[in-house]
């Protein structure tokens, strides 16, 4: 009986706290609300994060996404999935080599192994705007030697949100 | 144990767990925008739920903080602190599992990664709160000072 009412007051007093923090968040973010239901959020954070990669990014060249996907069908470049191998094995760019900034930095003869030819265009992404690990790599693989390295800012996300070449297929 | 000594462990208990949630609270507060792109980060939810986390999320932490920190509606608030941290923990575990090299998001000024430390942390604080919600016993809390000043008045 007692647990039943001590459950009951905690029930009770966690509902209240929701109520407030519903009510109080709510009514002073209304335009971030707004902005999510309409998609305009989504948008900002991705230009905002963007923004910050390129700050990050000491001046090494990005690339935008069609761009990218031109130069993908003119087959002109060879693109770096610097994520996990877990998120390689699920999904990447069709054709994309997978060099994990991790696996680099254990083994330094990675790249000599995976990507022999240092005057190669290589295209290097991660998993998108939020994510840093491509600019990484890309700064590793300049200071190996390797000139030719843009970033694909949108990384596997934007490029699989556009429909573009995925492998294994979806 | 005594029981006196009991009590003023679950004090400190309180006060940690009610002073990690005001304080990750009010951070996202000042900066919603931030902390959406925080929730953005772990690529798990739908757009419209981000912005509505995002703004109403700060809110609950920092009132549950509050209210353990002044020892009032402490089980509601340790049911609240108890459910958002073994969240956090499925949240962290998860994309850590993914690979995502990502801010947790947790606090909005400070860097903290996914990762294994940031499990183990919140692991942590979650048997604490889980803790205070099962046998915490309030001291210093506005009723027991009522009490005490109350009975003396009442004696007179």
């Amino acid at each position: 009986m007692l647990q039943r009412k001590m459950f009951y007051s905690a029930l009770k007093g966690s509902l209240s706290i929701l109520l407030v923090g519903t009510v109080l968040g709510g009514f002073l973010n209304q335009e971030l609300i707004r902005a999510s239901m309409n998609g305009e959020l989504l948008k900002k954070i991705g230009q905002k994060q963007m923004a910050d990669l390129k700050y990050k990014s000491d001046e090494i060249p990005f690339i935008v996404l069609k761009e990218a996907k031109k130069i993908f069908d003119e087959r002109g470049a060879v693109f770096l999935d610097s994520r996990s191998s877990a998120d390689y094995r699920d999904s990447h760019i069709q054709g994309a080599r997978e060099l994990p900034l991790v696996s680099l930095v254990q083994n330094r003869d990675l790249a000599d192994k995976i990507i022999p030819d240092k005057t190669t265009p290589y295209i290097v992404y991660c998993s998108g705007e939020g994510c840093d690990l491509s600019v990484e790599l890309a700064k590793e693989l300049i200071s190996r030697g390797y000139f030719n390295i843009k970033v694909l800012g949108e990384g596997y996300p934007g490029w699989a949100e556009a429909r573009y070449p995925v492998e294994p297929s979806r | 144990m005594q029981e006196s000594k009991k009590q003023y462990i679950f004090l400190a208990f309180r006060f940690l767990i009610g002073g990690t949630f005001l304080y990750a609270g009010v951070e996202k507060i000042l900066s919603p925008f931030d902390f959406a792109a925080a929730i953005y980060n772990y690529r798990l939810f739908p757009g419209p739920l981000i912005g509505i986390t995002a703004a109403i999320l700060p809110w609950v932490e920092a009132f549950a903080g509050l209210c353990l920190l002044a020892g009032f509606n402490t089980k509601g608030a340790a049911t609240i602190t108890t459910l958002l941290l073994l969240t956090f923990v499925g949240l962290i575990i998860i994309s850590a599992v993914r690979g995502l090299d990502i801010d947790c998001g947790c606090f909005g000024g400070v860097e903290r990664k996914v990762g294994l430390q940031a499990i183990l942390e919140d692991t942590v604080l979650f048997i604490i709160s889980a803790s205070i919600l099962l046998w915490g016993k309030s001291v210093l809390n506005p009723r027991n000072l009522i009490d005490k000043i109350l009975p003396r008045r009442i004696e007179k």
